[in-house]
């Protein structure tokens, strides 16, 4: 009975828990965090049994629980998951309460509303990956843009949080709008938005490239590609530590799954005749993105263009339009929830010490943070895609599926590789090596119990997905091979 | 491990001006003949080139594998 229904259990938990919080009085902070916590970790042990009781041999939805919601209009609450979804949901569930503990001590204003924002958001983005109908995507695909909205303007760090945050909002919010135009269009020639019965439709030709382009619009900025990309930077820096975890780990994968999802499977033909665009958007993605890196001076920035051309080799996996490069695409967005949230999160160890990002005031943190040091040394491995680490594994997949279509694609990427290793070595090498700087910093403390539990499991999962993949890719295989059977190549 | 207090920094006022400076790139922004002739080249002849690289390299394939030539963009 609590299998059949657990995908309703997961989406109600956090807006319960959000719920019970506006019962605690104000001064209660503590109980208060303590229970948003405990909230956030038994909804990801309940995730897990999504994991434990998935079957991997057919390619079905599984757990699937439909409610009647606009039945005149043929539009109905229906969830499910496939292998795809499978992983996206535990790791959204594994990284809200990692960002409820990171902010622990930085958030000491509206904490109350802090957490019912992070508990709604987990039940949106939980809601996206699970949704089997195209309007309640499209609904809370946009939903999930309020409590970010807050979360940067209100919980930022600085000044210019309020633009990041209207930037953020105004762009992605008119590339979706493109997407509610197709939806209509959709529903309005097939009757339902029933993503089930929109698999057997056949779109013609010409309304295919239209309703490709309006969803590639509203993915594009989310992903995002260049030259939707301008909000990412600035959204990072400003949003607080617990803010870019999800940004990073969660939001930037709702427009690559959104092309798995919905573009390559419903609109095949358009997929194919915008192939070489995407391919050479996400080349000039990864390769402009990954010299932007190595230009920059705030240790956010320098992740959050990492993490563009890393999206430009997913969409590059993606558009491969063959089983390793899908499987390598969605293996690369797992790694790089876990090793770009990681990442952040060193870096917002060091922001609550030092109350800068910028990278001229650090140096030499092995002699006073050692144990800082190497959680961040292993992090950086992830992100330069090391043998061994969950990256390459997504990586060298990608690089072997887009080499079987297009091998002049496949070769500019591969630069892409090196680039990566040229810029987390030297962000390394200037933050961790060379000399103290006491002029600038001269009392340091190395990272306490709850920052290196905090930490720990992202350590366990890098390598656990780069020493041991097969366990990832079992339950993608036939998920896959089904959005792929839409393609006749 | 220690603990985490906040020790904050001694901020250099060059160091803080010069990332000023460089995190508000539109005021410092203006358009030449250079900034033209850059967004020209890479923002224009270079994705054609690439584009155009990889749609030959599609067509190549289709010829060697005796399949019929895709529609693309």
């Amino acid at each position: 009975m609590f299998i059949q229904n657990i995908l309703f259990v997961l989406l109600c938990l956090p807006v319960l828990g959000a719920v019970g919080l506006l019962f605690f009085p104000k001064t209660a902070v503590r109980q208060m965090k303590l229970f948003a916590l405990n909230i956030s970790l038994v909804t990801f042990v309940c995730s897990l049994n999504l994991w434990i009781f998935f079957d991997n041999s057919t390619a079905k939805f599984q757990f699937v629980q439909h409610m009647d919601w606009l039945s005149v209009l043929n539009m109905n609450f229906y969830v499910g998951i496939d292998g795809i979804s499978l992983f996206f949901m535990i790791l959204t569930t594994f990284l809200v309460p990692v960002c409820l503990l990171i902010s622990w001590q930085s958030v000491k204003h509206l904490v109350r509303e802090f957490l019912v924002a992070f508990l709604l958001l987990e039940s949106f983005m939980l809601a996206v990956f699970c949704m089997l109908d195209l309007l309640l995507f499209y609904v809370f695909f946009e939903s999930v843009l309020i409590p970010m909205f807050l979360i940067i303007g209100v919980w930022g760090s600085r000044e210019r949080k309020i633009r990041a945050a209207y930037q953020f909002f105004l762009y992605t919010l008119i590339g979706s709008l493109f997407m509610l135009l197709a939806i209509l269009l959709i529903y309005f020639q097939v009757g339902t938005t029933d993503l089930q019965v929109l698999h057997t439709v056949e779109f013609s030709e010409r309304r295919q490239l239209f309703l490709w382009v309006a969803f590639f619009l509203s993915f594009a900025v989310k992903v995002p590609m260049i030259p939707f990309h301008i909000w990412l930077p600035e959204a990072h820096v400003e949003a607080p530590t617990s803010g870019s975890v999800i940004l990073a780990g969660i939001l930037l994968k709702l427009g690559t799954y959104g092309f798995l999802r919905f573009s390559i499977p419903l609109f095949p033909e358009a997929t194919i005749y915008f192939t070489p665009l995407i391919y050479t958007m996400s080349v000039i993605g990864i390769i402009y993105a990954s010299f932007t890196t190595l230009r920059q001076i705030d240790l956010k920035k320098i992740i959050a263009y990492s993490s563009v051309a890393h999206m430009g080799f997913v969409t590059l996996g993606l558009f491969s339009l063959n089983m390793q490069g899908v499987e390598g695409a969605v293996l690369l967005m797992l790694s790089h929830g876990f090793v770009a949230s990681a990442l952040f999160l060193c870096i917002g160890i060091l922001y609550d010490r030092t109350h800068t990002r910028l990278i001229k005031y650090y140096g030499g943190l092995v002699q006073t943070m050692p144990l800082f040091a190497f959680f961040f040394f292993i992090f950086t491995l992830g992100n330069l895609s090391l043998p061994g680490t969950s990256s390459f594994v997504g990586e060298f997949l990608i690089l072997v599926g887009v080499f079987q279509t297009n091998t002049f694609i496949a070769t500019l990427a591969a630069t892409g590789m090196i680039l990566g290793g040229a810029y987390s070595i030297w962000l390394y090498n200037r933050v961790v090596f060379g000399n103290l700087k006491p002029v600038y910093i001269n009392q340091f403390a190395d990272i306490n119990r709850r920052e290196f539990f905090i930490l720990l499991p992202f350590v366990v999962c890098i390598f656990w997905m780069g020493i041991y993949p097969s366990i990832f890719l079992e339950s993608l295989h036939y998920s896959v091979a089904t959005v792929l059977q839409s393609i006749r190549i | 491990m220690a603990g985490s207090d906040p020790t904050g920094v001694k901020q250099n006022a060059f160091v803080e001006a010069n990332g000023y400076a460089r995190e508000v790139v539109e005021r410092g922004f203006r358009l030449r003949p250079r900034t033209i002739g850059l967004f020209a080249v890479f923002g224009v002849f270079v994705p054609t080139m690439i584009y155009r690289g990889a749609v030959m390299d599609f067509d190549a394939n289709d010829a060697r594998y005796g399949r019929p030539r895709k529609k693309f963009l």
